[in-house]
């Protein structure tokens, strides 16, 4: 089934799209209340009357209706042209991040979803090319070479009636109205003229044409909530992640992904770390703390400086780290004292800056410590810190568990085992020698207490 | 420039990005399974920064560069590179990579 920028959308997929904003309301309003600027940044950038007019109403009432009812209106643009002038709406980023509007911009159309195969998610430059590639990609490259370059920083206002990508704009009565109706439909969730007002109002507003993102969205928040299992559903997770996740949905979409355990067992497991960081003292757990300290310097987190330390002092503790991997231990996270105790128990070596890899996702889940964690947990150790392995497997689609020959200097956390098909919750943390001991001040600091274990004989 | 490239590609451009940009990224890596992502992000970040970097990394003295450069000036280059990286968004940075090696590969 292709559903590329020309198809034509029907009424119950506009429906289910549209459903999926009401469905994330509460999220989408936080994230729209967090960045105050959202609305002025799609007014400066967009500055159609239609655009005007949905921003001022959701100004009005709700901050969070201007975004989606603007990112809805953004997917119905044509795609193409929106590529070209992508940088127009550049200074719309930060309201297009909060809704994956970026995406809508500048994602190619939509492959074929083959729900036998794995999507090619990596099927080369063709599927990154644009319709109209011959210009389109040649534009952005000559004109990106440097930041002075006054056509990357000046945003393309139209001002006349139409879009900056020459579509012409909805006149402002037919757009009050369809957005009343709209807003009504989605307050009525849940009955069952709902889908069916909303479909009606999503194509007074024009909504009926490319809006693919909409519906990509609508394919993610039924495997989501529906718990739908299978190629099709994931299939569907990894098409919208691959054009990139709304904010709003992103810790859903990646918990999902990288199979991540129910919250349940993860709010479970993350309070035995912490009574086991209560109870017992790893002489590695301040580096683990002070790299975090450390991170949480950074005006882009310091705000969630305690999520951080908290995360890291989960990592020194985590054992399952150590039983997921798939390489032996290096003998200096496990030292010859018979006792086959790691140290630290995670098996994970501090090094400097481990921390700010878990950086980013403190603005994926921002309240949430455990969630926070177990992404950092599956994504971070096995996507990035396995990129350092030279067999270039990583969790959890960790495929083969590498042999110990060869490894040379390649440190890993241990592993019993990893077996060659790809289980969920598999992973490697496994990182070049050069990264643990960065920088000398770290080297120090891990002689020392290297030194301060045998003399102590912990 | 591997030395500069480098924390690039281990800490996932955390840093030299804001971090909804790195997000951005990282979709593509999960969604991929792939941190190929990362390496496009990082040729792209060295396209775009290229001509001011490398004047930066030239070593003291030496008139047409060489393999060794400062500890100064790969700070300053990184500092070249993390300072303008509030308007940068990678996405379209990648694609125009790959369009241009499409193009010059047909």
């Amino acid at each position: 089934m292709d559903l590329g920028a020309s198809v034509l959308y029907t009424e119950e997929e506009l429906a289910a799209a549209l459903l999926w904003a009401a469905h994330n309301w509460k999220a989408a309003t936080a994230a729209a209340a967090s960045n105050a600027h959202t609305n002025a940044a799609v007014q400066a950038a967009v500055g159609t009357p239609s655009f005007q007019l949905q921003v001022a109403a959701a100004a009005a009432d709700c901050p969070a209706d201007g975004c989606v009812f603007a990112s809805l209106h953004v997917a119905h643009a044509d795609l193409r042209s929106l590529r070209a002038t992508w940088k127009a709406l550049h200074p719309a980023g930060q309201a297009a991040y909060h809704l994956g509007v970026h995406d809508c911009l500048l994602a190619p159309s939509r492959v074929s979803v083959d729900s036998a195969t794995r999507p090619r998610l990596w099927p080369g430059p063709a599927f990154w090319s644009p319709p109209s590639a011959d210009k389109g990609g040649g534009k952005i490259s000559s004109k990106c070479r440097t930041p002075s370059d006054a056509s990357l920083t000046g945003a393309v206002a139209a001002t006349d009636g139409t879009t900056p990508w020459g579509g012409a704009a909805l006149p402002p009565g037919a757009v009050e109205a369809a957005l009343a109706a709209l807003k009504a439909g989605v307050l009525a969730v849940g009955t069952e003229s709902a889908p069916r007002a909303i479909a009606a109002a999503a194509q007074a507003l024009g909504l009926q044409n490319g809006a693919s993102y909409a519906v990509l969205l609508a394919e993610a928040l039924a495997a989501q909530q529906l718990q739908l299992a299978g190629p099709s559903a994931e299939t569907a997770l990894l098409q919208l992640c691959m054009q990139g996740c709304p904010a709003a949905a992103r810790q859903h979409m990646w918990w999902r992904l990288l199979r991540c355990p129910s919250p349940q067992e993860a709010t479970a497991w993350m309070q035995t770390l912490q009574a086991a960081a209560a109870s017992s003292a790893c002489p590695l757990a301040p580096l683990f703390g002070g790299d975090a300290e450390a991170t949480g310097d950074d005006e882009a987190f310091f705000p969630f400086e305690g999520g951080l330390a908290d995360m890291a002092a989960a990592l020194c503790y985590d054992a399952s780290v150590a039983q997921h991997c798939a390489v032996q231990p290096h003998h200096w996270v496990a030292p010859a004292r018979g006792s086959g105790e790691l140290l630290p128990p995670s098996g994970v070596l501090p090094y400097e800056q481990l921390s700010s890899l878990a950086a980013p996702l403190t603005l994926v889940c921002p309240q949430d410590t455990t969630a926070m964690y177990f992404l950092w947990r599956h994504m971070v150790s096995a996507s990035l810190l396995s990129r350092c392995q030279p067999s270039h497997t990583r969790a959890p689609l960790c495929s083969t568990a590498p042999t110990g020959a060869g490894w040379g200097p390649w440190m890993a956390a241990p592993a019993a085992c990893c077996p060659s098909s790809k289980p969920a919750n598999t992973w490697c943390t496994c990182m070049h020698r050069d990264c643990v001991l960065h920088s000398q001040r770290w080297g120090r600091l891990w002689v020392f207490w290297c030194n301060l274990c045998c003399v102590l004989g912990v | 420039m591997g030395v500069l490239v480098q924390p690039l590609l281990r800490f996932g451009c955390v840093g030299f990005l804001p971090p909804p940009q790195v997000l951005l990224l990282w979709d593509r890596m999960i969604a991929g399974d792939d941190t190929s992502i990362l390496a496009v992000a990082a040729a792209a970040l060295v396209l775009l920064h290229g001509a001011s970097m490398l004047s930066e990394l030239k070593p003291k003295g030496a008139a047409g560069g060489g393999a060794l450069c400062s500890v100064d000036s790969l700070d300053s280059a990184r500092d070249i590179m993390s300072s303008n990286a509030e308007w940068v968004a990678i996405i379209p940075l990648c694609q125009a990579v790959l369009h241009a090696q499409t193009a010059q590969g047909t």
